[in-house]
């Protein structure tokens, strides 16, 4: 995302170098990210929040994302008006991806949703994943602890150790392979 | 146009020793512990109030001299230095007694200073000690009894007692004040590599680490800010007697709070050597440009002084941007004492 | 008739305000405290007596040249010194003594700029006042006192439309609570820090090219009133736009007025003259961040807010 600093290689996006890109505009060319954490405008209410994240959008284009997000997150209709800090964690969540939605991703990058979350809570998340793939056709790149649960919804699994490729391939390859299962992911322990 | 060689090298010098021993204070709290004092001013002119306030009532008390001290200051004085010229040794105690006050009470305003220390964030203790540095400054000002208010007070001359009258004196004062900074100068060095230094210096580096390993950062901070107010107040002290008067508006932050922090920072903080560069080169530059004031004050129409100001602020910015750690760079020195072979055997 | 404390307290308050606003401005979108911030007050002052004493002009043209400039030397500071400073990882305090270092240097320069001003135009410049060259309006009452409150009160209500009407404005207000989420959601962060040194720096020189205009003026004002400037950041919490004015309004008012008014009560009681009280006032810092620091540690905004 350009956050953090890249120490060597390379990043590519649709073609294009975009290793020094800063941040905000690797957000507008469609790579956008969710953070595990104060990934909202706590003091901002929800609606102040999406005109935030939407305020390049077209009020057509705005009007369209919306309705996907409602589509997805029937309630949020119901706590448009209210500040952020009021919220659940579960409802934080759902107002944080919603963010990265109204942005016309093209590559959702989705850092460790679940974490802090009650595992009912977390399966909700998971079926959000999915539905939101299956809904806007949007890359999701996921980053998760719940390694065995993420595995099961995707669809390409990369396995990396100290910034490098060690397993790239099928998740059913993952899963079914013993050791990197048992050493990386905690499986079979 | 002849230059002056001596009489600029003395110039530099008598500057060059007093803002060292400030620096060195500074070097303590800001170089060792990493506490941003931007009111160094505080502890300096407590050391200074002191030497302004107390040896010319005692001298007024122990020659009998009449007339009051403050009103009747510049005669007072003037009687007072008529017999301590004759009784050099009175002069020496004086001289004793008012910097073990002077470092006592700048020691406990460093002290005190440290309170707030241990709750606020870096940027908040930074506005609050430079708020808290001119407040003495203020009072000496405003309320006469102290230091003479906006008139001032002499100092009893206790260098001229001591050094002698004559030509010479001011480069007697210069090796005296050269002395004293290099005794700080050693002072910081014993102190550095001490087991307090390197408490100093931990806290510098990882408060929250020292505080989970059970020390109290409040006390190791308080340490430290007592320390450099001491070194503060004893330099305060001597500049009082050096000067022979004490003016309490001249001690304001930017000559005796943000230059010396600046000084500090050129050099390079942590390190005694940084100190030195750092006073050296503010000295150098203020008394060089001073030199050829005339000259180039005509030719660039306005007053050469600001030019020294500009130069400096301009030679820290570019320092800041290009080497932050200063000059002098600090080597990274183990926190604890590596074992020797021999015991590293025995344990194992 | 208005009683000239009371003017003398609304033009200081004003001036004060708007200091410590955009002191607090700066602190928030790039969380660094300004040491050069009265600094950029000395420079609006500059501008006046160089437009009314030496180009001999209607005094509060400075105003918008002052503003223009300040902004300037603000971008200056802020692209010059700080940006190069934090990108390669410079500390906080490390930032806060290159606005220190950049203070001295601008303090040269604009003394030297005064020092030029005497040997070229014969401005006095050094305990002056320039309130001869203002505008009478009847009643004891001179323009400034008008202007330096109707100038914070369209800097306010600006700065209020700015922040919460206009998407930059709103990119400001997500800038200062959560940067790299502002970025994540497309926010352009430098230029939000960019604008915002500029408009911190155009702020403080408007207010301070009013300051000759009642008071009377010397170069250590940089210095001595930055004590102030910060005194009011803190006292209004340097959390929120708002905060900045008002705690550098009520600081201000604490200063003149609060101080006078308790000098001739006190002045009987204690045996004290009234004029010697009121040269402790510069004490009023100092207690009032001590106050703040232990009493409501996030200032008087500061107290409703629940996270």
């Amino acid at each position: 995302m350009g956050l953090a600093s890249v120490s060597s290689g390379k990043i590519l996006f649709e073609g294009d170098d975009i290793t020094k890109l800063p941040p905000y505009k690797r957000s507008r060319k469609g790579l956008v990210y969710v953070a595990q954490t104060d990934n909202v405008f706590k003091t901002l209410t929800v609606e102040e929040n999406f005109k935030l994240s939407s305020y390049d959008l077209s009020e057509d284009e705005y009007k369209e994302r919306i309705e996907i997000v409602f589509t997805l997150f029937s309630q949020i209709k119901d706590i448009l008006k209210r500040k952020v800090y009021q919220l659940s964690g579960g409802q934080r969540q759902m107002v944080a991806v919603s963010l990265a939605l109204l942005r016309k991703p093209k590559i959702l990058l989705l850092d460790e949703p679940t974490a802090q979350l009650a595992p009912k809570v977390a399966n909700e998340i998971f079926k959000k994943i999915i539905e939101i793939r299956d809904l806007t056709e949007v890359g999701i790149v996921l980053v998760e602890q719940n390694a065995k649960k993420a595995l099961e919804i995707a669809d390409n699994a990369y396995l990396f150790t100290s910034g490098r490729v060690l397993f790239k391939g099928k998740p059913s390859e993952l899963l079914s392979n013993p050791e990197l299962g048992r050493i990386f992911l905690g499986l079979g322990v | 146009m002849t230059v002056d060689i001596p009489s600029l090298i003395l110039a530099i010098v008598l500057d060059f020793s007093v803002y060292l021993m400030v620096v060195v204070s500074l070097n303590v709290e800001i170089g060792l512990t990493g506490v941003p004092n931007f009111g160094r001013v505080l502890a300096y002119a407590g050391g200074a109030f002191v030497t302004g306030a107390i040896p010319g009532r005692i001298l007024q008390l122990v020659y009998g001299v009449q007339g009051d001290y403050i009103l009747n200051n510049p005669s007072v004085i003037a009687e007072i230095n008529y017999k301590l010229l004759q009784q050099p040794l009175m002069a020496l105690a004086v001289l004793i007694l008012t910097l073990i006050l002077a470092g006592t009470v700048g020691a406990a305003l460093g002290y005190i200073s440290s309170y707030p220390a241990l709750r606020l964030r870096e940027d908040y203790l930074g506005i609050l000690l430079l708020i808290a540095g001119t407040s003495l400054v203020v009072v000496g000002i405003t309320y006469p009894p102290i230091v003479g208010g906006t008139v001032g007070v002499q100092v009893p001359a206790v260098f001229n007692a001591l050094l002698g009258q004559g030509p010479s004196l001011y480069y007697k004062i210069s090796i005296v004040l050269l002395s004293f900074s290099l005794a700080m100068l050693i002072l910081f060095h014993l102190i550095s590599n001490s087991p307090m230094g390197r408490a100093f210096r931990a806290v510098r580096e990882n408060e929250d680490l020292v505080g989970v390993l059970g020390r109290d950062i409040g006390v190791i901070r308080g340490k430290a800010m007592a320390l450099g107010g001491f070194l503060a107040g004893v330099a305060g002290s001597l500049y009082a007697f050096y000067i022979g008067s004490v003016y309490a508006a001249a001690f304001d932050n930017l000559t005796w709070s943000f230059n010396p922090y600046l000084m500090l920072v050129l050099g390079g903080a942590g390190t005694s050597l940084g100190a030195v560069l750092g006073a050296l080169v503010y000295s150098t530059l203020y008394h060089v440009i001073d030199l050829y004031k005339q000259t180039l004050s005509y030719y660039l129409h306005f007053d050469a002084v600001w030019l020294q100001y500009m130069l400096f602020g301009l030679i820290l910015t570019l320092i800041l941007i290009i080497r932050p750690q200063g000059i002098v760079v600090e080597k990274a020195k183990p926190l604890v004492k590596p074992r020797s072979k021999d015991e590293e055997k025995s344990t194992s | 008739m208005i009683d000239p404390l009371i003017i003398n307290t609304i033009v200081y308050s004003s001036i004060l305000g708007l200091s410590s606003l955009s002191l607090t401005l700066t602190y928030l979108t790039t969380k660094v405290p300004n040491f050069a911030q009265g600094v950029f007050l000395l420079l609006g002052s500059y501008v006046t007596f160089t437009v009314a004493e030496a180009l001999k002009q209607n005094p509060y043209l400075s105003l918008p040249v002052a503003f223009l400039l300040g902004g300037a030397v603000a971008l200056i500071q802020y692209y010059g010194v700080l940006l190069p400073l934090s990108t390669r990882g410079g500390s906080l305090v490390t930032q806060m003594v290159a606005t220190l270092a950049f203070s001295i240097l601008l303090y040269g320069g604009l003394n030297a700029y005064a020092s030029y001003l005497d040997y070229v135009y014969n401005v006095q410049s050094r305990d002056v006042t320039l309130g001869f060259l203002d505008y009478n309006l009847g009643g004891g009452i001179r323009a400034v006192f008008l202007v330096s409150a109707v100038l914070a009160a369209a800097f306010i209500l600006s700065l209020y439309l700015f922040l919460n009407k206009t998407r930059l404005g709103v990119s400001v207000r997500a800038t200062v609570e959560n940067p790299s989420l502002a970025e994540s959601m497309g926010i352009n962060t430098k230029l939000v820090k960019t604008i915002s040194w500029f408009l911190s720096g155009g702020m403080a020189s408007a207010a301070g090219s009013l300051y000759p205009l009642q008071f009377v003026f010397s170069p250590t004002l940089a210095y001595s009133i930055l004590l102030s400037v910060f005194a009011g950041s803190v006292l209004g919490g340097l959390m929120s736009l708002f905060g900045g004015f008002i705690g550098g309004f009520i600081e201000g008012f604490i200063e003149k007025y609060v101080v006078t008014e308790l000098s001739i009560y006190l002045s009987p009681v204690i045996g004290v003259s009234p004029f010697v009280i009121n040269q402790y006032s510069t004490l009023v810092p100092l207690i009032v961040v001590a106050a703040v620091l232990l009493i409501a540690p996030n200032g008087i905004m500061g107290m409703r807010v629940k996270r």
